[in-house]
């Protein structure tokens, strides 16, 4: 199988050199192949949120090296590391939708600077909204929807940038038991289309899903679990 | 071009995605500009009624000086000066300050010969009887307001003289629309103002109108003579030409101008800092947006094309609408307040029509500053916030 995210003896410290320096990572290697389905657990803390961020390219480790498709991201430029961000899709656990958006405008926003036109965007964001289920929620503003409605929301657009990966932080945690089991029945298809997932979660049911889980301890890995 | 445009475009949407801070920006940026841009244009309006008022003025203003002071001008001068070579009309005329009322207002009272008062011209209501009356005025606008004198009004007595004590009556009122120099003027003949100020034979100044190209011989020739006074040994003249006198306007101005732009420096100061708090109020949620931006693939410089088509935008609107509101402020509320700033003696609420004339310079430079203020104010934050992780600036 081919590599498609691959961490070396990565290191994250927060604020480092002060008082509240806090060691988030400390030395995780690990390997994400290519359509494969890989989730992160344990306790609050124990740098889940912070592995994911790295893998995302969202920032930059302290120590050690991640790999996206063989490319170490160390030396790439904010805008190279941006223009691999293109090539995922997020779902944050608050779901990080922008509340003066309409719903639509939130899901296609990431295509502007890819030169998608604003008819097209509509057209694609109303085509994924029927696939989630929220047809008639295009106009809307995210504030007016449900968690769980907002949570399809962010893996539509997730979704509408055609991503080789998605990176899903705790995406159940914000949401009821009905909204959970949805959220996780939009993963599986995605996945089963082909899509690299990288999840983590507390949430046995998404860990069920993934086919590898890596355990996390005080910013350590101490098990994976196949 | 396509994708600069939808960006763009963004840029505009956001302007309407956060109405109360582009709001709230609008209208720092206008507490400043407007205030400036109507002063600025008051300024130039008042400079342009006092140039009019030199170039259809005398050639040649004669005062009178004893121990370096401005005193008064035997009468007798009048036709010494008119026998020199070249001189074409010599004027006399009686400037003086005065107070009436119980409020004591301020007035200026303008003397000259019967035959130099306006009979009827368009600003006058009512006019001068052709025979030589005394105690006969035509008063400005203001001071008929503030003493509710109308054509046909009788002053009381309000001067004391040699010759006793009169009535006075009112037979004009000039025009709220005639220039500025008229609203507290009261104009009356020669021999009333010398009975108002009991200086029998006295002017306070000639105006003299000469052949083209003798004024300065004319100049020369009146230094070179003194008046004669009969009681106190000579006077000596001071002769100020219309050039010298247009000389003297731009140094008064600057002057005023100069205070109102101190004042307009730290106006400006204060208005970097609202706009940097009203930023500020709501940097948490733009740094937010932007972080989300980031996440999802925006660049730096796209999201600074974003901020700077939104920063742009508001600068636009606001100098737009500083000058839309400083015209209205100047035209329709007739410098409401602002007049009485560079016009001394003005009530806040201007009994005349004020001078102003908006040019193009202070507009440029309102569209420059709402620029500073603006980019300085909300663009800088976004860069800050776009420069830093994705993951930092969405926390």
């Amino acid at each position: 199988m081919t590599v498609l995210l691959e961490t070396q003896n990565v290191t994250k410290i927060h604020r480092p050199g002060t008082r509240a320096e806090v060691r988030a990572l400390d030395d995780v290697s690990l390997c994400v192949e290519v359509g494969s389905c890989v989730a992160f657990t344990g306790p609050s803390g124990s740098g889940k949120t912070t592995l994911l961020a790295l893998l995302g390219a969202l920032e930059r480790p302290s120590h050690g090296q991640v790999l996206f498709q063989g490319r170490d991201l160390r030396s790439d430029s904010d805008a190279e590391l941006t223009r691999i961000r293109r090539k995922m899709g997020f779902i944050f656990q608050d779901f990080a939708l922008i509340p003066s958006l309409a719903v639509w405008e939130n899901i296609t926003y990431p295509l502007i600077p890819r030169g998608m036109s604003t008819v097209e965007r509509l057209k694609l964001a109303q085509s994924l909204l029927g696939e989630l289920g929220l047809p008639d929620k295009t106009y809307e503003r995210p504030y007016e929807l449900s968690g769980g409605e907002q949570q399809r929301v962010s893996i539509a657009r997730a979704l509408a940038g055609r991503p080789e990966v998605i990176l899903a932080d705790e995406p159940t945690s914000n949401l009821d038991d009905a909204a959970a089991v949805e959220l996780i029945a939009v993963l599986k298809k995605t996945h089963a289309a082909g899509t690299t997932l990288i999840l983590s979660s507390h949430d046995p049911r998404v860990l069920a899903i993934a086919e590898t889980v890596h355990r996390l301890k005080s910013g350590r890995l101490v098990a994976t679990d196949r | 071009m396509r994708l600069f445009l939808e960006i763009a475009r963004t840029g505009f949407a956001a302007l309407c995605l956060h109405p109360l801070r582009s709001g709230v920006t609008i209208c720092v940026v206008m507490s400043i500009l407007v205030p400036y841009l109507a002063g600025v244009g008051l300024s130039h309006g008042i400079r342009d009624v006092a140039e009019d008022s030199l170039r259809f003025g005398a050639d040649l203003t004669v005062t009178g000086l004893r121990f370096g002071r401005t005193v008064p001008i035997p009468l007798s001068a009048v036709d010494a000066i008119r026998r020199i070579e070249g001189v074409t009309e010599v004027v006399p005329r009686i400037v003086g300050a005065l107070s009436l009322g119980k409020n004591r207002e301020p007035a200026v009272l303008v003397g000259l010969p019967h035959g130099r008062l306006p009979k009827d011209v368009k600003w006058v209501q009512g006019q001068f009887s052709d025979s030589s009356t005394l105690n006969e005025f035509v008063v400005g606008s203001q001071l008929a307001s503030r003493l509710s004198l109308e054509v046909g009004s009788i002053i009381p007595p309000f001067y004391r003289s040699a010759k006793g004590e009169r009535l006075s009556k009112v037979v004009g009122v000039l025009a709220p629309d005639a220039p500025l120099w008229q609203a507290n003027l009261m104009l009356t003949s020669l021999e009333t103002a010398a009975q108002v100020f009991d200086q029998p034979d006295q002017v306070t100044c000639l105006l003299v109108s000469c052949r083209a190209g003798y004024a300065d011989q004319i100049k020369t020739a009146i230094l070179r003579t003194a008046a004669p006074d009969s009681t106190q040994g000579a006077i000596r003249y001071r002769v100020a030409s219309r050039r010298e006198l247009e000389s003297l306007l731009p140094s008064g101005w600057l002057h005023r101008e100069g205070i109102f732009n101190l004042h307009f420096v730290l106006g400006f100061a204060v208005a970097i800092l609202a706009v940097l708090v009203t930023s500020g109020a709501g940097l948490s949620e733009r740094r937010r947006e932007i972080g989300i931006l980031k996440a999802t693939g925006w660049q730096t410089d796209e999201i600074l094309l974003r901020g700077l088509v939104e920063s742009l935008l508001l600068c636009c609107a606001a100098a737009s609408g500083s000058v839309v509101v400083a015209f209205v402020w100047l035209k329709w509320l007739n410098g409401l307040w602002i007049a009485s700033v560079f016009l001394n003696g003005v009530d806040a609420v201007p009994g005349f029509e004020i001078p102003f004339r908006l040019v193009p310079v202070p507009v440029l430079l309102a569209f420059l500053i709402s620029a500073i203020v603006v980019l300085s104010g909300t663009l800088y934050p976004t860069w800050r916030a776009a420069i830093v992780p994705p993951r930092d600036a969405m926390r």
